[in-house]
């Protein structure tokens, strides 16, 4: 099959991804600009009858690590490292015992590492194999990060209070 | 079929996510049914996948950015590149036409920490006053001489309200802010779709170029710049090339009206 349309069919599920992740319209949509990008010029790489949608999500992840990793770098040298998105930020609590019950603010809460093995497998369906190749990390590294996480957004739905160690305040 | 003793973590999550053989399946089941503790926690994990879904899957639908189109559709006009380097060769060729060129260099730490306080009281005003159905402006367009006289006088400066009408953004108005301590303009355009956008105006250089600069903080986006006597930022909630599209339209409007 054509390589670009195989890309233009994992599109949507690049977006929905890249939203979660990002928690920021604007930042996903560039994460999957710069993702396709990316994809084009590597297309050479891609061997036809392996995974797709895996080799996306691989580029997509190493691009946004790199993102987190220059995020702060950049504020110091350019015009540009004005931009001062909070997209992986930890919602900011003004103190007092806040009790979360809605999802989306609960996945704020959770680390990204642990955030990106759940919507990986919740969102995406992606086997334990396949999550860990797309992170390169270890399948046991990826299980208990799975139930680190779940277990931890359990607890912030059901409204338990958030320990005063969680507490960020920006 | 062996019984089980315990019903390990990895097994619990492996059985939600269906990575089991359909022997320890059957086990599962059965343990589970025998311990509601645990059935009650694999239910709570389903229903974390399912709300995912329900809170996610909008993202399917999404419009996929005309940027990612271009560059599967092969157009060649569009090279790849980053997002934002993509924002920056656009303002650089709007350089040519009128600013003093794009370049990277140290910022001054001064200047870009006002320049930072500068933006966020501009998407401070805007999430405030855009927002607001009832009295977003406290002089409408109608009164428009009035406005921008009382406007000037509160600046020290000459306002110009810039006209970005060709982008279908009309202006409905004006009201004075604070920055800082200081009187700030505010004015505010809406297009048909209601989409609103605000030029905040204050009185003084927070730059000693005239280069635009960009920040995007929980969905809003805004671009902010020093032109002559005055510094302006223009927020809204839009793509930001499209918000880059009416900063240069202001940008050129106030430059010509000002020469």
């Amino acid at each position: 099959m054509d390589k670009k349309k195989a890309i233009t069919e994992e599109l949507p599920h690049l977006m929905r991804y890249a939203r979660a992740l990002k928690r920021d319209t604007t930042a996903a949509d560039d994460l999957v600009q710069d993702c396709v990008g990316r994809a084009l010029a590597k297309l050479h790489l891609f061997q036809a009858g392996t995974n797709m949608r895996a080799w996306l999500f691989t580029i997509l992840h190493n691009i946004h690590r790199q993102d987190l990793r220059t995020a702060s770098r950049r504020i110091q040298t350019s015009v540009m490292d004005e931009i001062v998105e909070n997209q992986h930020g930890t919602p900011a609590i003004q103190g007092g015992a806040l009790i979360i019950r809605d999802l989306h603010q609960a996945m704020g809460y959770l680390p990204d590492e642990q955030r990106e093995v759940l919507l990986l497998i919740g969102l995406e369906d992606m086997s334990y194999k396949e999550v860990s190749e797309v992170l390169d990390i270890p399948v046991g590294t990826v299980m208990s990060r799975l139930s680190r996480g779940r277990e931890k957004l359990k607890r912030l739905m059901e409204g338990e209070e958030i320990a005063p160690n969680l507490r960020s305040v920006k | 079929m062996t019984k089980l003793d315990h019903l390990s973590e990895s097994d619990l999550h492996a059985y939600i996510d269906g990575e089991l053989d359909a022997a320890t399946l059957l086990e599962i089941e059965h343990w589970l049914a025998g311990h509601p503790d645990d059935a009650a926690k694999v239910h709570a994990f389903k229903l974390q996948k399912i709300q995912m879904h329900q809170l996610y899957d909008d993202g399917l639908e999404a419009a996929v950015p005309d940027g990612v189109l271009d560059l599967l559709e092969g157009d060649p006009s569009s090279s790849w590149l980053p997002g934002w380097r993509q924002m920056a060769a656009g303002i650089a060729l709007f350089a040519i036409g009128g600013l003093s060129g794009w370049g990277f260099f140290t910022m001054d730490p001064m200047e870009h920490e006002a320049g930072g306080q500068f933006a966020r009281q501009a998407l401070n005003a805007h999430v405030v006053y855009a927002h607001d159905t009832a009295r977003p402006v406290e002089i409408s367009a109608m009164y428009r001489k009035d406005m921008v006289s009382w406007l000037s006088d509160r600046l020290g400066h000459k306002l110009m309200i810039p006209n970005i009408a060709g982008a279908g953004f009309k202006l409905i108005g004006g009201r004075q802010v604070t920055d800082q301590s200081s009187p700030a303009a505010l004015l505010m355009y809406e297009d048909k779709r209601a989409r609103r956008v605000t030029l905040y105006v204050r009185s003084g250089a927070t730059f000693s170029d005239t280069k635009f600069r960009f920040i995007a903080e929980h969905g809003m986006v805004a671009f902010y710049w020093t032109n002559g006597p005055l510094s302006y930022a223009l927020s809204g909630e839009m793509p930001r090339g499209d918000l880059l599209d009416l900063a240069n339209m202001v940008f050129k409007d106030i430059s010509s009206k000002s020469s």
